[in-house]
Order: structure tokens, then sequence, then C-alpha cells
């Protein structure tokens, strides 16, 4: 059925940018059905462990709820770090299995959680400052390159009586 | 004239202004003492023209290789500066005669000589020179009593005096010169042939027989009386004296230059050999006159001399067909009466096809009337051979008029519109290929033609007469550069360029061919837009690498004033002031071959456009990638946000290996 006054192919990009929404919808309500069945299965099984991951990972969940930006490149990068923050305490967590080593195991620890969000806070820092001082870096590359073509052009317009460049 | 000073001529003969010697006076020329600066001989005089003018100086060189006898014998000549005098005048150094003229021009001479005195004094010693000159192909054309000097003071024998300082036939009343040049202008009358000098000693007999000079006044009635009557009966027929010497006047004053007498036959007469007379050979009159303005006219000749004179009065005549009328009926020329037709379109009813009687048309007309006679065109008249002193004559004096109507005159061809019976066809032939010569020369309007151009091929040994070589003598190619080099001596670079029409006519003339050619071909291979400035460098550089000398600073510093636009075909700015630079280092050394190689450098030119047309690339390339780059950095946040955040991904992930190889690995971060 054809919406009135669209185009049948406006009509069609419309209904396949509809089927991948759908598509992410499906696949994003797989990952929390996955991951809510895999937790239940990780904390019945290995209580600490699931207090690492799934209380060491928040800030990736957040990242990932507040990202909109194409590429969604601060959901990745705080991703990545907030992992890389999780997984050193992974293999003392899972040496607890039952719920009465959560105090001894890594979860209890004061500095495990410091090393998790900082590394989390870290990776928040990378996409805040990465591109300032990326920018930063390719504004001095692109005035140096500018001024040396324009001296280059004043040399060959002062040598061949050439149009001189402005400025 | 100056009263006081001195110059010397040939480097030897000291002219000594103050002392006058007026009884030694020419007509175009003032007399003054010399002092020989070598000591050898005392009885030397000079004569300084009185006007800008070149006389018959060019021939000089070729009297001085024969041995006139008892001809006034010229010792040097040039030009000198005149105290008081703009320009510098032409000067001849004479021999001194130690006796007075035979006779004065004004008046009567003391006593008219007798038969036997003019055949001794006269005849005999002027026989000898004439014969001389005439042998060496040579006219003296100014043959005439006051010409004439004794040799010393006991009034022996004549001597001739000087022919160089008027152009020839220029002094000769018009009684003197034959029929034909009679009728030219004195400046146009030309060389003539040995017989206007036997016909000029004719006259000088009768002059001195009868103690008095023939009359001057009303000269167009005179000469229509002789071209009526003939020289003979007109000059000498009412004149008393022997039947020999009846016989010798004869001889001597016949019209018809084929039947004059020549110095051969005077030697024999004198050798009281009969020579015989022949019946003077009359053109047929017409049996009723033409008469134009109260001139009776019996012949075509007359009839083109009284058109030459009152032309404009003549051509309703003309247009209405009365002089092909009486060509026909009057006279029973009938050819000449359809050439004349022809001409004139008279014979058409068809107004269309009748020429306009202009001067032009009258000019023609003349010259279909009497071929033999003079060139006549709007009032000037002139011999064939005399164009080259009628055209210097005009330029030296200045005459303005005289020149355009020479110009007008060579540049329709008029000398060649019909040429005289008389004359071979292989002389007819070089005339012809002569003059049409000049009338190229005549029609061109580069710089280098026109009448200044036919001046120097007429006349080779004239001085070259650009304003700018004033007060400089320059008769040959070599004194040309040493002179304009002596212009440019002062502190200033002259203004104007360093040649003229004249001086580009004088090239054109002197220089050899192959060497223009090569002049040329400097210019040719130069860029377009230099072309004109190194024209004249070409050319000079060419003639000091043929005459020299090797070092013209100032030429150079001139010329080089000139090269900027040379120096600007040049694109690039270091080319060009390295150029300066060099210019003006050659310029010290005065090698104009130098200078032209510089500017004239092809190679140099040819890396220059490579060079240029690179350079131009290369600015448009760097135009491109300055507007790129600008592009860029406006765009630079947005580009930053993008690389920026892949960046901190990036890092984050090598954090994450790192975290993970350390975790498998069992170390502690």
């Amino acid at each position: 059925m054809s919406i009135a006054g669209m185009s049948p192919r406006a009509q069609a990009l419309s209904d396949e940018q509809r089927k991948r929404v759908r598509n992410f919808r499906l696949r994003v309500l797989a990952v929390a059905a996955g991951l809510t069945i895999g937790g239940i299965a990780l904390a019945i099984l290995a209580l600490p462990a699931f207090i690492i991951i799934y209380g060491g990972m928040l800030p990736t969940m957040v990242a990932f709820l507040v990202d909109d930006q194409p590429g969604r490149y601060l959901f990745r990068t705080v991703g990545v770090t907030n992992g890389a923050g999780v997984i050193p305490h992974l293999q003392g967590s899972f040496q607890y299995l039952s719920s009465a080593g959560v105090v001894v195991s890594p979860a209890g620890s004061i500095d495990t959680w410091l090393g998790i969000y900082g590394a989390a806070i870290g990776g928040w820092f990378l996409v805040i400052v990465v591109p300032l001082l990326w920018q930063m870096g390719f504004e001095a590359v692109l005035q140096y390159r500018m001024r040396r073509y324009e001296e280059a052009r004043g040399a060959l317009a002062e040598e061949w009586d050439l149009e001189q460049p402005d400025g | 004239m100056p009263s006081s000073g001195s110059s010397v001529v040939g480097g030897r003969y000291e002219i000594d202004f103050s002392d006058r010697l007026i009884h030694l006076d020419s007509p175009q020329a003032q007399a003054f003492a010399v002092r020989d600066l070598e000591g050898v001989s005392r009885h030397r005089f000079a004569l300084v023209l009185k006007r800008n003018s070149y006389g018959r100086f060019a021939r000089r060189a070729e009297f001085g290789t024969v041995d006139a006898g008892a001809m006034l014998q010229s010792l040097s000549h040039g030009t000198i500066a005149v105290p008081g005098v703009e320009h510098q005048r032409m000067t001849l150094v004479l021999e001194r005669p130690a006796g007075g003229r035979v006779m004065m021009r004004e008046g009567k001479s003391a006593e008219r000589l007798d038969e036997r005195a003019v055949i001794d004094r006269i005849l005999v010693p002027v026989e000898d020179s004439l014969r001389s000159l005439h042998r060496a192909g040579l006219t003296h054309r100014a043959v005439r009593p006051d010409n004439m000097f004794f040799r010393d003071q006991a009034d022996g024998p004549a001597r001739l005096g000087e022919c160089f300082s008027a152009p020839p036939g220029f002094d000769q009343p018009d009684a003197f010169e034959p029929l034909e040049s009679a009728m030219a202008s004195p400046d146009g009358r030309g060389e003539g042939t040995p017989a206007s000098d036997m016909f000029a000693l004719g006259v000088t007999i009768v002059t001195l027989l009868r103690g008095r000079w023939p009359a001057t006044s009303r000269q167009p009635q005179r000469i229509l009386r002789r071209i009526d009557r003939d020289s003979y009966r007109e000059l000498a027929g009412r004149l008393s004296c022997s039947s020999a010497m009846q016989e010798l006047l004869a001889g001597l004053l016949y019209d018809d230059p084929e039947s004059r007498w020549n110095v051969d036959q005077l030697r024999a007469w004198l050798n009281n050999k009969s020579i015989g007379r022949r019946p003077f050979q009359h053109s047929k009159s017409a049996i009723r006159p033409f008469k134009i303005e109260g001139l009776s006219c019996s012949t075509p000749r007359a009839v083109a001399f009284a058109l030459s004179r009152h032309g404009n009065a003549a051509r309703n005549y003309l247009a209405d067909g009365h002089l092909t009328r009486w060509l026909e009926r009057s006279l029973g020329n009938i050819p000449l009466a359809d050439a004349v037709s022809a001409m004139i379109g008279d014979g058409s009813d068809d107004d269309a096809a009748r020429v306009k009687i202009d001067d032009k048309s009258i000019a023609r007309l003349c010259r279909i009337l009497d071929p033999e006679g003079p060139v006549y065109f709007h009032g000037v008249a002139v011999m064939l051979d005399g164009f080259g002193y009628a055209i210097a004559e005009a330029i030296l004096s200045g005459d303005g008029a005289s020149e355009k109507k020479l110009e007008s005159m060579l540049a329709n061809a008029f000398p060649i519109e019909q040429l005289g019976p008389e004359l071979s066809r292989a002389r007819r032939q070089q005339i012809e290929a002569q003059f049409r010569n000049y009338q190229d020369f005549a029609r061109g309007t580069a710089m280098g033609t026109g009448i200044e151009r036919c001046l120097y091929e007429m006349n080779p040994g004239i001085h070259c007469q650009s304003p700018l070589l004033k007060g400089q003598s320059v008769s040959v190619l070599g004194e040309l550069l040493p002179a304009l080099n002596r212009i440019a001596s002062g502190g200033e670079v002259p203004g104007e360029q360093p040649r003229d029409a004249h001086i580009t006519a004088f090239l054109a003339t002197h220089m050899p061919v192959p060497e223009q050619q090569r002049a040329a071909n400097d210019i040719s291979r130069a860029s377009p837009g230099s072309q004109d400035c190194i024209h004249d460098l070409a050319y000079f550089a060419r003639l000091q690498s043929l005459s020299g000398p090797l070092r013209l600073r100032n030429l150079a510093r001139w010329l080089g004033a000139n090269l900027q636009p040379a120096i600007q075909g040049f694109y690039s700015r270091t080319r060009r002031e390295r150029l300066a630079t060099q210019i003006t280092n050659t310029v010290n050394s005065g090698d104009l071959s130098a200078l032209l190689n510089l500017v004239n450098d092809r190679q140099e030119l040819a890396i220059d456009r490579e060079e240029y047309a690179h350079a131009v690339a290369s600015h448009n390339h760097n135009a491109q990638m300055a507007v790129h780059f600008q592009t860029l950095f406006a765009t630079r946040r947005n580009l930053a946000q993008a690389k920026g955040r892949r960046a901190a991904y990036v890092v984050g992930c090598i954090m994450l290996l790192v975290s993970c190889v350390a975790a498998v690995g069992g170390g502690s971060l």
C-alpha cells in the first residue's frame, strides 16, 4: 500500500529504513534477552563474576544509550576501555563460585571498581580529547602546507610576472 | 661666409678664410688662398662651395687618373667646417692659374679675340684637354669663356677651368648647351656626352670671336627659335668669320649629336685638313605652327617644350584633340598623332575613355613628343642622366617641392615612358632596368626607400645627408659608425633612434648584399616583440664586423638604451636583470656583435620560454592546492571529530588487547 504524496522510490527507501530499524530492534531485543538469561545463569553459577561483568560494564550500557552519533564511537571506545578494565579481574572472580566468596573476591575490592570505572572514564576521556588533539594537529599540518604553496606561488609570480596570490 | 679662420683639406692644404681671391671665384664657389703645409708649391687656391651642394665631386677621382693637359689640376677635395656656417662645405683645392680669365661673365672682354688667337690660344690647348677626357669616357660640361684661364700673365695659351663645383652643365648659359640639355633644368642637365663639350666649345668660339656673351633673356623663345632654325644659324648665323671657321662652327654646332664633330675631327681641322660639311638634318616642320600661350611651335619637340611650361593652359587644346589634328594635318606625322591620341583618348566619342589631362598625362605626352629631350614634370625638366644630380641638389638645398616632383617622376617611371630611337637595344634595356629599380625605390614605403634611396643609388659618392650626421662627413660605409659614435659622445644618449631614412638608405646602398641578408636573418630570428628594437643593432653590428672599428662605446651605449623591449622579451625576472647587467658590461666593451648576441640568444630565449611554461603550470597547480587546503581547513572540525573518534576507538582497542594479553599471561597491570 503506497503512502499518499510519496514517489515509489521514496516509498521504497522508507520501507528499507523501516526494515533496518526493525532488524536493529530485534537484535537489541535478542542481545538484551541473551544478557538477561546469561546474567541469571551467571549469577547462579558464579556470583562474583556476575557482579564484575554486569556491574563493571554499566558505563558501556550508559554509553550505548547516550551515543547517537554516526559510527557510535563513544559507545565503542567506552566499551573496549571498559572491557580492558574488566578482563583482568575475571579470572579471579571465577575462583569464587558461591555467594560466600563475594566479599573476598575481586568484586569486594574497591581497587577493582576504581580500575574498571577508571578505564571506562578513560575511554570517555579519549573520545573527548583525541578529536581535539587531532584537530590541533590537523590545523597545524594544513597551515604549514598552505603556507608552503602560497610561498611557492608568490615566488613564481615574482619571478615570472604572474598573478600574485592574495595577501 | 667667413672673414677669418682656417681649415685644412686633405691634411695638407690650409685654407685661409681671411684671404679672398674674388677673381678666381666660380659661380657656385668662393675662392680663398691656400697654404701648402708640405710647402711644395705656393700656386694653389681653394674653392669653397657657397651652399650645401655636392656639385660633381663624385667624379673627381676619375678625373685625377687622367692627364687632362692644360686643364687646371685639382689637387684635393673634402668637406670642411666653415666658420659661421652650419653645414660643412665641399671644398676643392686647385692649381692656381697665373693669368686671368679669358672672358669675364659680366660685360665684354677687353677686346675680342681674332680667329688666329682663338685657334692658337684656345682651341689647341682645349682640344688637348678634351681629347684626354673624352678618351677616358669623361665629359667636362663646363666649357665656357669664363671657365678658361690664361696660362701666364702674358696672355698665352688658355687652360680649362674646373668642373666639380657644380653639377654638369649647371653654370652653363643655355646657349652653351645642346638643345636637349638646354631645355632641361640647370641641375638636371646630366653628364651628357663628349658631343656636349664640343657644342659648348663651338659656342665659346662664337662668344670669343664676337666679344660678347649670347643673350640670356626670353629663354623659351630663344630655345624655340633654335629648334625651329637649328642652333648653328641661331647662335653663329650672323657671325662674320672665315669660311674655314664657319666650317668648324657648323661642325661643332650640329644639333644632331651623331653628326657633331668630335675631337678627332677638330684635330684634323686644326691640321688644316678639310672635314667637309654635312648638310644640316632638320626635323620636319609643320605647315602651320601650333601655338601654346603665345609660343609658336613647329616641331613635336617644340610642342613638348612649350607644354612643359604652359601645361595648365594647354589642357583644353589637348582634350579637344587640337594637338592630334595638328600632328596629323599640319605635320603629317600619323604614327605620332595615333600615339598621342591613344595616350589622351581624344579620338574616342566616349567621355569616359578620355584620360583626365593632369600633370602626369602632360609629362607622358612630352615623352612621346620628344623622347630624346628631358623628362618634364610640373616645371622640372631632367635629362635621363641628370636625375642623380637633380635629386642631390633638391635634397641638399632643402627644396622639398622639387624633391617631391622628382620622386613622383621616378615613381611613375616617366623617364622610360618613351626612350629615344637612337638608343641601342642593349642600352635601352639597361636604362629600363635601371629606372624600374628607381621606380621600386621611389614607390617603397619602408624606411630606406623613397627619394633617399634613389639619392644614394644614383650618387654613390655623396655624403650621407642624415640630419643626425650634421657636421659629420660620411661618404663611405666605414665612416658611418665612427660618426654615430662621435654624436653619442656627450653625457646624454641622444633621444632619437640612431638610424633614420637617410642612414637606412645609405646602408642599403653601400652595404654588401650578403651582409644585409645576414642582418635581416638576425632580426628574423629574434622574438617578434624585440625585432624592431634590435633592427638597428643588427645592421650596425654587421657593419662593425665588416668595417670596424672594434670599440664603439658611445654608439653601443646609444643602442643599448633602446634595447629595453628586447630585455622585456624574456619572462624571467632574474634573466632580465642578468641581461641588463650584461648589456651594461658589454656596452662598455663597445662590441656591437656581442651586444646583439646577448639580446638575440635564441637558445636562452627557448629555455626562458620552456621554463615559463613550467612556471605557469606550477603556479596553477599551487593555486589549486592552496584552494584544496583552504577547503580542508574550513571543514577541519567535522574531519577532526570523525577521525579523532576513530583514533580514540583504536587506542581503546589497543588498551583492550594489552589487557587481554596481560590477563592471559597472568601478569598484573
